[in-house]
């Protein structure tokens, strides 16, 4: 039997090898244990066919309908799924190189699903046995459907306030600038970054009768539609303030204690500005200061007390600065948005806008994107901006046309407009008043016609030939000479105040002819 | 800039007192009519508007005074109105000749003052 023993070798190898199985056997235990417990779904899928050979209970957690899929296709197992994974499987099989990727969805039954799809992320690892060849694939997968949800919802709400925000702060905006021959205006307004959202930034422009225009540019503090609701009520009281006829003083110390109860805060500039005699009046409450540029191409801020903030009632008077304006100049109000790029000091920005603005340019509208494309800032973080641009022109000096809106200011307007333009065609004071005077009075009969006749605007041409004016003056209707002793005396000025005047009228409608020769004929 | 119509009755006086500011013209009249009609008390023997301070009359301004003349003529009140030479509106008044429709005063003193 001797013969018949195993060689102790042999015995020494068994035993050996029962060691290394026991071994193997706990650890495999521990690793299975592990592979249990671990806080996610995990498979091993295994050969070509990416047969499913073990998984853990997260795995069925995730996937119930997995339960009898042991050595099963997971192609069979789990079709929805695996029509998405086996691609990414195939890869890592390939390559052998591992793959992550997140939101990786598919169709499948879930408590959770996003229009009957699951989110995953999900990682893949290549598992040698043999060298050189990729046997099975680990796939471990986290489910995220649940925070996909709550960050679309997120995503939608945000766009929703955002989109009200933007909606409400445009409509508040001035969709048109009024129309003043010899005044070129030109705004933007660009909303801040997705992150930061829209701010309550405005810019308005306020015709006053008597030939004055109020420019503001003003910014509530804070961001959203409060804010903005709060600045559409700054625009209206501010524009209720100045129509009443309040002085730019005026018109912020009211504002100020509007907002102060509130406890709004906002910044503003505001102006007012003559269009025949070129005089600005303005006053800023806590506001950076508004940039000149003269015709030569150089540029510079006008300076007067910054004042605090409005809603802060730490000022108790406000105090106006007052300048006489070039002809042709260019006028820039801004918000801080511009000028202001978190890592550089507003000194830096304001210079920067100085620069830009020096550059000049013959169109506003492209001097407003270049001003936009040169100093907005990129950031993620960039504030909401607004920009206004108001230009003085030179009115056309051999003939004026004007059209007279059927609206309570238009007189006051027209009246601005003839005398700056007769001023500029060298009609000493006297003859600028006689003959604005005889043109408003052919304009309030022509406005009498348009009222009962409903018909179009009044239309006014002036033409300067040789030192010798000639207005027509006309509308839409029936040419009435005398109606009441009243129109008696608006015919009655005309022929005083000129040297002819002649009423035309036909089927179209009326015109008023006014011929008056200049004293001294202008160079 | 001042209200368009400023108000007064001095203690002593018969008269009433309206300062006018800014432009007078076919926008602003009916404004104007508006506030003069109701200023003056029944026992009042008149009014004195002041023109003074006023930048700019036209025909529908004229229309004004008339309309308020004719109306204190209903209750047998005087208008009286107040025109410095230096007015900047004197130009439109010698065109009119308001001075042959309405009293003119040079001052306010002189238009309360006058029989």
């Amino acid at each position: 039997m001797d013969g018949q023993r195993l060689p102790e070798r042999v015995l020494d190898e068994l035993a050996r090898a029962g060691q290394l199985e026991a071994t193997l056997a706990q650890e495999r235990a521990i690793l299975n244990e592990v592979v249990a417990r671990m806080p996610a779904a995990v498979a091993l899928l295994w050969g070509p066919e990416h047969r499913i050979r073990l998984f853990n209970d997260q795995w069925l957690e995730s996937f119930p309908e997995a339960r009898e899929s042991l050595g099963r296709r997971i192609e069979e197992a789990l079709p929805d799924p695996a029509s998405v994974l086996i691609p990414l499987v195939q890869r890592v099989r390939e390559t052998g190189e591992p793959f992550a990727g997140t939101d990786i969805s598919f169709r499948s039954q879930g408590a959770v699903t996003l229009a009957g799809r699951r989110y995953f992320t999900f990682t893949m690892n290549p598992v040698p046995v043999h060298a050189n060849s990729v046997d099975g694939v680990l796939v471990v997968g986290m489910e995220t459907t649940e925070e996909v949800r709550r960050r679309r919802q997120l995503e939608r709400e945000l766009a929703s306030e955002r989109g009200i925000a933007d909606v409400l702060q445009r409509s508040l905006l001035p969709g048109k600038f009024p129309d003043i021959p010899g005044m070129v205006f030109g705004a933007r307004y660009v909303p801040g970054s997705t992150e930061v959202g829209v701010g309550g930034d405005w810019y308005d422009v306020i015709p006053l009768g008597g030939g004055w225009i109020a420019l503001a540019v003003g910014d509530v503090v804070g961001r959203g539609v409060d804010s903005v609701s709060t600045m559409g009520q700054v625009r209206h009281a501010l524009r209720a303030y100045a129509v009443e006829g309040h002085g730019p003083a005026g018109v912020l110390e009211r504002l100020d204690r509007l907002l102060e109860p509130q406890g709004q805060v906002a910044t503003l500039l505001y102006a007012v500005f003559e269009l025949s005699s070129r005089k600005l009046v303005f006053v800023s409450a806590g506001h950076p200061p508004p940039l000149l540029v003269t015709p030569d191409g150089s540029a510079q801020y006008l300076s007067g007390p910054p004042h605090t903030p409005l809603g802060t009632a730490f000022t108790t008077r406000y105090e106006e600065t007052a300048t006489t304006l070039d002809p042709n100049f260019t006028l820039v109000f801004y918000t801080d948005g511009l000028v202001e790029d978190r890592g550089t000091p507003m000194r830096e920005g304001l210079e920067r806008l100085r620069r830009a603005a020096a550059t000049g340019a013959a169109d506003v509208e492209v001097f407003c994107d270049r001003i936009l494309n040169l100093l907005r800032p990129q950031g993620s973080d960039r504030d909401d901006v607004a920009l206004l641009v108001l230009r003085d022109t030179p009115l056309p000096p051999d003939r004026l046309r004007l059209q007279l809106p059927p609206r309570a200011a238009a007189l006051a307007e027209m009246r601005s407009t003839l005398g700056i333009w007769l001023r500029d065609a060298g009609a000493s004071p006297e003859e600028l008043y006689e003959i604005v005077t005889a043109c408003n009075e052919a304009c309030m009969n022509a406005i009498e016609h348009g009222y009962a006749l409903d018909a179009g605007p009044v239309e006014i041409e002036a033409e300067c030939r040789q030192g010798e004016i000639e207005i027509g003056v006309r509308d839409h209707g029936r040419w009435r000479p005398h109606r009441g002793r009243q129109r008696g005396y608006g015919l009655a000025i005309m022929r005083a105040l000129t040297d002819e005047t002649r009423a035309r009228s036909s089927t179209l409608g009326t015109e008023l002819r006014l011929r008056r020769r200049l004293q001294k004929v202008n160079p | 800039m001042n209200p368009l119509v400023e108000i007064s009755c001095p203690p002593s006086g018969n008269f009433v007192i309206a300062r006018l500011n800014g432009e007078i013209d076919m926008t602003s009249a009916p404004r104007i009519h508006a506030m003069l009609a109701g200023a003056v008390p029944n026992a009042a023997v008149g009014l004195v508007v002041d023109l003074s301070a006023v930048s700019y009359l036209d025909s529908a301004g004229m229309r004004l005074l008339f309309d308020v003349k004719r109306d204190l003529q209903y209750h047998r009140q005087c208008l009286r109105l107040v025109v410095p030479e230096d007015a900047p509106i004197q130009r439109m008044v010698e065109i009119v000749n308001l001075g042959g429709h309405v009293a003119l005063h040079s001052t306010l003193t002189a238009a309360l003052a006058a029989p």
